[in-house]
């Protein structure tokens, strides 16, 4: 069996939540493969860039209940990877998949293909675009600036594609 | 193997296998019109033992992996505190008290026993029966195909098709999908065959390990399920509702725009009313002990007006 996905997320960086959900947010379906919630979860100031980008994806008002401190705004590390996702997993655009991995991967253009595995079972992955959020920045505020410039450039890219390549 | 049907031709059950307008212009019922008062009385036949064995999961509150967000429950009045000073003497003297509480939940997604209602999915921007999207509103909610329409609940013959079983294993893997001849199968080996009005209930043995993992249980994983195939199938039978230990579409499906053929095709263009995450090993091993898999089946929805569905504990009464 084949999955096909626009855009595929792995790693273990708070990024990769927030890559899946900001794409997901700007409509573009993708799926977010083998991550895992750090258990750290040490309050983190959030800078001016991360707020800007959290307001801008509607996402203060997911996380506001949860900041420890408002002046800056400060959330615990597992806290807001633990929320940002569990909106992944209730967003139709988002499929989570926890404990797989996606192996024997190529690149093909801004793509990938692989193996995604459950360690029983196998399915030959296509995506349109990849992101391995284990190359992004781990530092919450980064994360998060990061996270959403790259998604925003992925929703971008796909939508070059879809233009380019009507059905 | 049975072979799966490519995307192209399970887009086309949209239209092969709809049933809008088959029980008039204004149905909210769907496939529970399968359901007829003779039906109803001759499930009531099957109830010889007096056993009643629960379908669903307890509801938790708690972070677990698997739920959407987490289930909430707060107490607005408790035992505690009762000759605290300034609550003495407050009811019949200080004789009487009592406790409530606040609850809270996303029952949709891969944690709660719980019903789709027909405006829980939508195609096309349209819902069961043609009507717009759009009548799912942040103000109003579902102001068509709310859980509403099932407000006196379903009664009617159960049946489990045990695949888990059939095939010896604890649980399905994730990528051994369930076919009608899987189906069929089922059915032979319980000496059944599933008539018009009927809720089949199917059983990958998901929940074995969610039973043994407890809240560590996470349902985020790939998963067995129905495939697409099934659904001319379910069409064909009559079925009323689909009920089963998963969420009935298999994750992976395979199909990368109805990526969940049971959710989109059956509820939209069938009507067909969903059970997602039923518990369904006590069911299991009852029909085991019992020896046989048809039972009354009950549900009653809560009456939540404009609610895309309902947590539910759907019950077995043999």
């Amino acid at each position: 069996m084949r999955i096909e996905t626009p855009l595929l997320v792995v790693g273990r960086s708070p990024a990769a939540v927030v890559v899946a959900k900001v794409a997901a947010w700007a409509g573009l379906p993708c799926l977010l493969a083998g991550h895992e919630v750090s258990s750290d979860d040490a309050p983190v100031p959030l800078d001016a860039a991360a707020v800007e980008q959290l307001e801008r994806h509607g996402l203060v008002d997911v996380l506001r209940p949860y900041f420890t401190s408002a002046d800056p705004l400060t959330i615990g590390g597992r806290t807001f990877e633990d929320v940002i996702k569990h909106h992944c997993v209730a967003d139709l655009n988002v499929v989570v998949y926890d404990e797989v991995t996606v192996i024997e991967r190529v690149a093909v253009g801004r793509g990938v293909r692989g193996v995604l595995t459950d360690g029983a079972s196998r399915w030959e992955l296509s995506a349109d675009l990849f992101v391995d959020a284990d190359l992004l920045a781990s530092a919450l505020s980064h994360a998060i600036t990061s996270g959403a410039a790259v998604a925003m450039a992925a929703v971008e890219a796909h939508a070059h594609h879809v233009r380019a390549h009507p059905a | 193997m049975p072979t799966a049907p490519t995307e192209d031709e399970v887009l086309t059950w949209f239209e092969r296998l709809s049933n809008w307008n088959r029980w008039g212009a204004d149905d909210r019922l769907g496939t529970l019109n399968h359901v007829t008062p003779a039906k109803r009385v001759s499930a009531a036949g099957l109830v010889r033992e007096g056993l009643s064995v629960s379908c669903s999961w307890d509801m938790r509150t708690g972070r677990q992996p698997g739920a959407t967000v987490e289930n909430q429950r707060y107490m607005l009045s408790t035992g505690l505190g009762l000759a605290d000073e300034g609550r003495q003497n407050l009811l019949a003297g200080g004789r009487a008290g009592g406790a409530q509480e606040f609850i809270g939940m996303v029952f949709h997604g891969l944690d709660v026993t719980h019903l789709d209602s027909l405006a829980h999915i939508f195609w096309d921007g349209r819902m069961y029966g043609g009507v717009p999207a759009s009548m799912v509103s942040d103000r109003q909610g579902a102001m068509v195909h709310d859980v509403l329409a099932v407000a006196n609940g379903v009664t009617t013959r159960g049946v489990l098709l045990d695949i888990a079983r059939l095939r010896g294993v604890d649980a399905l893997a994730a990528d051994d999908h369930v076919f009608p001849e899987d189906l069929e199968a089922a059915e032979q080996a319980a000496g059944i065959r599933v008539e018009p009005g009927d809720v089949v209930l199917m059983r990958t043995g998901e929940g074995g390990a969610r039973r043994a993992r407890g809240r560590d249980y996470n349902a985020n994983k790939p998963r067995s399920g129905f495939q697409a195939a099934c659904l001319p199938w379910l069409h064909e039978r009559g079925v009323s509702m689909l009920a089963s230990d998963v969420a009935q579409d298999p994750t992976p499906s395979g199909y990368r725009t109805v990526h969940m053929p049971i959710h989109m095709v059956g509820i939209v263009a069938m009507g067909l009313w969903l059970i997602d995450n039923c518990q369904l090993e006590d069911l299991a091993g009852t029909c085991t002990r019992l020896g046989r898999w048809e039972f009354q089946f009950t549900l009653a929805p809560i009456r939540f007006q404009g609610v895309t569905g309902s947590p539910v504990n759907p019950l077995a009464v043999f």
